[in-house]
C-alpha cells in the first residue's frame, strides 16, 4: 500500500493543511491521518462516488459558450479545506465588523453624504461612479442596510495573513455550492464526521429566511418572499431555485411580479394576485426597473423602485448597493472602519494602488509585470492581467488601457494565494485557493460557518473562478477544543 | 402557487399527453394498414386530418404519402404535434418547475426526450417503428404513473390533471370524427357490397384499437363492434378513462379544487350536460361530425378559460379586490 501523501511537497505559498517542514499542521492531523490509511484505488474509488453524488444531486452551473449554455456538472475536490475555530472565530469578527462599516457608508452616501463632506472618501469617486444611482437618493431601508447579503473574498498570502480581497455587494452567488460540498463530503467521507467536531453549514436558508423576513413591511409571521431570477438561463439560477426552494419562496422572473396602484408588489397566482414583503434580488439593480433603470430591460418589474421608495417592500440587496462594490472603493473601507465605527481593521486590505492617483499609476506602468490589473467594475475574473503570468502583449494593452480610463483600474502585488492538497491525476498536489463567506445583515447579522472554498484546479494557476475553470472545496470549521 | 408555474405544468401534462397519443395513433394506423386489403384503407391523409395539420403538411410536402407523414409526425421540429417537438416542449415547460414535481419525473422527462432523439430517424423504417412508438408509450405511462403514485393532490397536481383530460379528451374526439367521416363518405359510395361493411366494422374496431379501447369496450358494451356502441362507448362511457365524459369529469373535479374556479364551473357544467344528454344512436347516423365539431369548441372555451382565470400575466389589481 503506497501513500499517496508522502510525496506531497508544498510549493513555497502558505498551504493550509501542511506546514514548510512538510508535517500536517495541528487542525489537519486527523485528516491527513486518515487520508495515510487510503491507497490510491481506495481514493479514486471516493473521488467516483462524488462524481455520482453531484450528478445525482443535479448540482450544476451554467457556462455560457458560443454554441448555448452548457450545464455542467460542479468541479469538486475530495480534500477539504480546514479552519480552525478560533481564527475563524476572529475573522468572522472582521467579516461583521465590515459590513457594519460598508451599510453605514452606503446608507451616509445615499443621505447626507457626511463622509464625502468630510473629504475622507472623494466625493467626485463616488457621484460619477455608474453603481451609484441616483433614483434611490433619500431612502433608508429596514435598520438603515442596504446590502444584506454580502460575499467577500478571502485570501491568505505567504506570510499567513488572510486578507480581503474584494466584498461582493450586488447580487454575491455560490453559497449553495457551499451547501451542497458539505453533502457531497458527507456522503464521499462519512467516517471523518466521527472524529472531528465540524461546524455545520446547512442552517443558512433558514438564517436567509429570518434575515430577509426580519425586512418584512407587513408585520407577520410569514411574510411572503420572492427570489427574482433572471431565468433559467442565467449561469446561477441552479442557486436561484436551490435557495427559493430551502425557504419554501417564490422563484419569480419579473413577468410574474407587477405593480399595483397602491404602489404594492404583487405576485399572479392561481389566487390572484398576492402581495410580495420582500424581494431577494438576484438580478442586477440596473434590471430591475425599467421605469427608472435601463428602460430595455425586460427582466425587471416596472414601478418596483417605487413601491421600494414608498416603503411597501424591501429588496435584498437594496438597488443602489453596488456603489460599494468597486476595486477603488474597496480602497477606502479601512477608513471608512476608522470613521463610522472608530475602531481599527480587524482584516486588513490587500495594499491597492489606484491608477486616478498620477504617482500611484506611475508605479503601476513600471511595474506590469509584478503586479495585478483589475478592473473596478467587472467580477467574475473577467480583465484581469495577472503580471508575473502575462506576455509583453497584454502588458502593452493593459498600459494603454490604464492611460485611458485610469479610475477605472486598480492594482495590488501578486499575493502567492495559499493552497491545499487537491487531487490531480498525479496524486495529490498543492492549488491555490481563496475563501468566500457569506455575511448576513438585517436586524441581526450572521456569518456563515468557513464559506464557499474556490480552487484553480491548474498547477500554478491564481484564476479560482468557476467560468475560468476553478473548483471547489469543502471548507471546515473546526473547534479543536471539542476534543 | 405562481400563475406561470401553474401555465407550464398544465403545458408540460398537455405536451406529454399528445405524444403518447400521437405513437398510439400512428401505431394503431399502422396496424390497420397492415389488416386492410389494399385500396380499402383511409389513407395516410387521415392522420392529417385527425391531428388538422393538413395545410402545414402540405406547405412541406406535395404528396400525402406515408414516408412523409410518418416523417412528419415523428421527427418534424418544425410541427409543434411532432412526437419530437411535443417531447421537447414538455421537457422545456418542466425545466422551470423542477423544484414543485417530483425529481424522478424530471429525469424520465429527460430520459424520453434522449430517447427520441436518439432513434427518431431510425423509427421511420417500417421495421423499427412498433418497437419505438411503444416505447414511447410505455415511457409516457411510466411518468404518468409516477404523478399518479407520488404527488402530493396539491394545486400543481390539479394543473397536470387539466393538462392531460383536456389534451386527451381532444384527441378521443377527434378519432371518433375521423371514423364517422371515413364511414360516411363510403356510405356514400354506391355498389356497397358486405365486404365493405365487413371492413366498416374492421374500421372502427382499430379506433377503438387506437385509444386501446378494444378490450374494454368487449366487457361494457359487447363483443359487436357497432358504430353506435362505439360513438356511445367514446363519447358517453362514465367508466371508461379515455371517454370524452370521463375526461370532462376530470377536468370538473380539478376545477372544484381550485381557487375563483364560478366561470370555469360553469362551464364544466354546460359541456356535461350537452354530452350526457346526447344520444348516441342519433348522432351515428346523423351529425356525429357537428356534434364533434360543437365539443372542440368547447373544449377550446375550456383551454381558454384555464388559462385566463389561473394562469393569465394580465392580472390586474381589481382581482384581489372582488376576492
Amino acid at each position: 500500500m503506497t501513500n499517496p501523501l508522502e510525496d506531497y511537497r508544498t510549493n513555497g505559498a502558505w498551504d493550509e493543511l501542511i506546514d514548510s517542514e512538510g508535517q500536517p499542521r495541528p487542525h489537519a492531523r486527523h485528516l491527513m491521518q486518515y487520508l495515510s490509511s487510503l491507497d490510491d484505488k481506495e481514493l479514486l474509488s471516493r473521488k467516483v462516488a462524488s462524481e455520482i453524488a453531484i450528478r445525482e444531486m443535479g448540482i450544476s452551473f451554467t457556462v455560457y459558450t458560443e454554441g448555448g449554455n452548457i450545464d455542467r456538472a460542479w468541479p469538486f475536490d475530495i480534500i477539504p479545506r480546514i479552519i480552525e475555530l478560533s481564527e475563524w472565530r476572529r475573522i468572522e469578527d472582521g467579516l461583521k465588523q465590515r459590513l457594519t462599516a460598508l451599510n453605514l457608508f452606503i446608507n451616509d452616501v445615499y443621505n447626507d453624504q457626511e463622509i464625502l463632506k468630510k473629504g475622507i472618501v472623494p466625493a467626485e469617486l463616488i457621484l460619477k461612479s455608474r453603481n451609484y444611482l441616483e433614483p434611490c437618493r433619500g431612502v433608508t431601508p429596514p435598520y438603515g442596510v442596504w446590502a444584506n447579503i454580502c460575499g467577500s473574498d478571502l485570501v491568505r498570502d505567504g506570510d499567513g495573513e488572510v486578507y480581503v480581497l474584494e466584498d461582493n455587494l450586488r447580487v454575491p452567488s455560490g453559497v449553495s455550492y457551499m451547501i451542497e460540498n458539505r453533502q457531497v463530503t458527507k456522503r464521499v467521507f462519512p467516517e471523518l464526521f466521527e472524529d472531528h467536531s465540524i461546524l455545520p453549514v446547512d442552517e443558512y436558508t433558514s438564517q436567509l429566511f429570518e434575515m430577509l423576513a426580519s425586512l418584512s413591511p407587513r408585520d407577520l409571521d410569514y411574510p411572503e418572499i420572492a427570489v427574482l431570477t433572471p431565468g433559467i438561463y442565467n449561469s446561477a439560477y441552479f442557486e436561484h431555485s436551490f435557495l427559493a426552494q430551502g425557504m419554501a419562496a417564490e422563484l419569480v422572473e419579473g413577468s410574474d411580479l407587477f405593480v399595483g396602484a397602491d404602489d404594492c408588489v404583487y405576485m399572479r397566482t392561481v389566487f390572484g394576485p398576492q402581495q410580495v414583503d420582500v424581494i431577494y434580488r438576484r438580478i442586477d439593480d440596473i434590471f430591475c426597473d425599467p421605469e427608472v433603470f435601463r428602460k430595455d430591460s425586460i427582466l425587471g418589474v416596472p414601478g418596483l423602485i417605487r413601491a421600494w421608495r414608498a416603503g411597501n417592500v424591501a429588496i435584498a440587496n437594496a438597488p443602489g448597493s453596488g456603489v460599494a462594490d468597486d476595486k477603488v472603493v474597496y480602497a477606502y473601507v479601512p477608513e471608512m472602519i476608522r470613521y463610522y465605527l472608530d475602531q481599527d481593521p480587524i482584516l486588513p486590505n490587500v495594499p491597492t494602488w489606484l491608477c486616478e492617483r498620477e504617482e500611484e499609476r506611475a508605479y503601476v506602468l513600471e511595474h506590469l509585470d509584478e503586479v495585478v490589473v483589475k478592473p473596478a467594475n467587472e467580477s467574475g475574473g473577467y480583465g484581469m492581467l495577472v503580471g508575473p503570468h502575462s506576455t509583453k502583449e497584454e502588458r502593452k494593452t493593459f498600459a494603454k488601457l490604464i492611460r485611458e480610463n485610469p479610475r477605472n483600474y486598480i492594482a495590488q502585488p501578486t499575493l502567492s494565494l495559499s493552497t491545499a492538497p487537491t487531487l490531480t491525476g498525479n496524486g495529490f498536489a498543492p492549488r491555490h485557493l481563496d475563501l468566500r463567506p457569506f455575511i448576513l445583515q438585517g436586524e441581526s447579522m450572521s456569518v456563515t460557518a468557513g464559506g464557499l472554498t474556490r480552487v484553480a484546479m491548474r498547477e500554478g494557476s491564481l484564476v479560482v473562478n468557476s467560468s475560468q475553470g476553478g473548483g471547489s472545496k469543502d471548507t471546515w470549521v473546526v473547534d479543536m477544543e471539542a476534543f | 402557487m405562481l400563475s406561470r408555474v401553474a401555465e407550464r405544468l398544465y403545458w408540460t401534462s398537455r405536451y406529454l399527453e399528445r405524444t403518447e397519443n400521437m405513437a398510439r395513433l400512428i401505431n394503431a394506423y399502422f396496424q390497420m394498414v397492415l389488416d386492410m386489403p389494399r385500396g380499402e384503407e383511409p389513407g395516410w391523409g387521415i392522420l392529417l386530418d385527425i391531428t388538422a395539420s393538413r395545410e402545414i403538411y402540405l406547405k412541406k410536402h406535395e404528396t400525402v404519402n406515408e414516408a412523409d407523414v410518418i416523417t412528419f409526425f415523428i421527427v418534424d421540429e418544425g410541427y409543434g404535434g411532432s412526437i419530437i417537438s411535443s417531447v421537447m416542449s414538455a421537457r422545456e415547460n418542466v425545466r422551470t418547475t423542477r423544484d414543485i414535481i417530483t425529481p424522478g419525473l424530471w429525469e424520465e422527462l429527460n430520459e424520453l426526450n434522449l430517447y427520441v432523439h436518439e432513434l427518431a430517424e431510425k423509427s421511420l423504417a417500417r421495421r423499427f417503428r412498433y418497437e419505438f412508438l411503444e416505447q414511447i408509450v410505455q415511457r409516457c405511462q411510466q411518468i404518468s404513473g409516477l404523478v399518479e403514485n407520488v404527488m402530493c393532490r396539491t394545486q400543481a397536481y390539479r394543473f397536470i390533471q387539466l393538462g392531460k383530460n383536456l389534451e386527451r379528451a381532444d384527441m378521443t374526439s377527434r378519432i371518433l370524427d375521423v371514423g364517422a367521416t371515413a364511414v360516411n363518405r363510403r356510405r356514400a359510395q354506391e355498389n356497397r357490397d358486405s365486404n365493405q361493411l365487413r371492413y366498416d366494422s374492421l374500421l372502427w374496431m382499430h379506433i377503438l384499437l387506437s385509444l386501446n379501447a378494444l378490450t374494454m369496450y368487449r366487457q361494457r358494451i359487447g363483443p359487436r363492434v357497432s358504430s353506435k356502441g362505439v360513438v356511445h362507448f367514446l363519447l358517453q362511457d362514465i367508466t371508461f378513462p379515455r371517454s370524452v365524459i370521463f375526461c370532462v369529469h376530470q377536468i370538473g373535479e380539478a376545477f372544484t379544487k381550485l381557487p375563483r374556479r364560478g366561470r370555469a364551473l360553469n362551464l364544466f357544467a354546460e359541456v356535461q350536460d350537452k354530452l350526457y344528454h346526447s344520444d348516441a344512436d342519433v348522432l351515428a347516423e346523423t351529425g356525429l361530425h357537428e356534434f364533434v365539431d360543437e365539443i372542440q369548441r368547447d373544449l377550446i372555451r375550456v383551454n381558454d378559460i384555464i388559462l385566463s382565470t389561473w394562469c393569465s400575466l394580465e392580472q390586474k389589481l381589481e382581482q384581489t379586490q372582488s376576492q
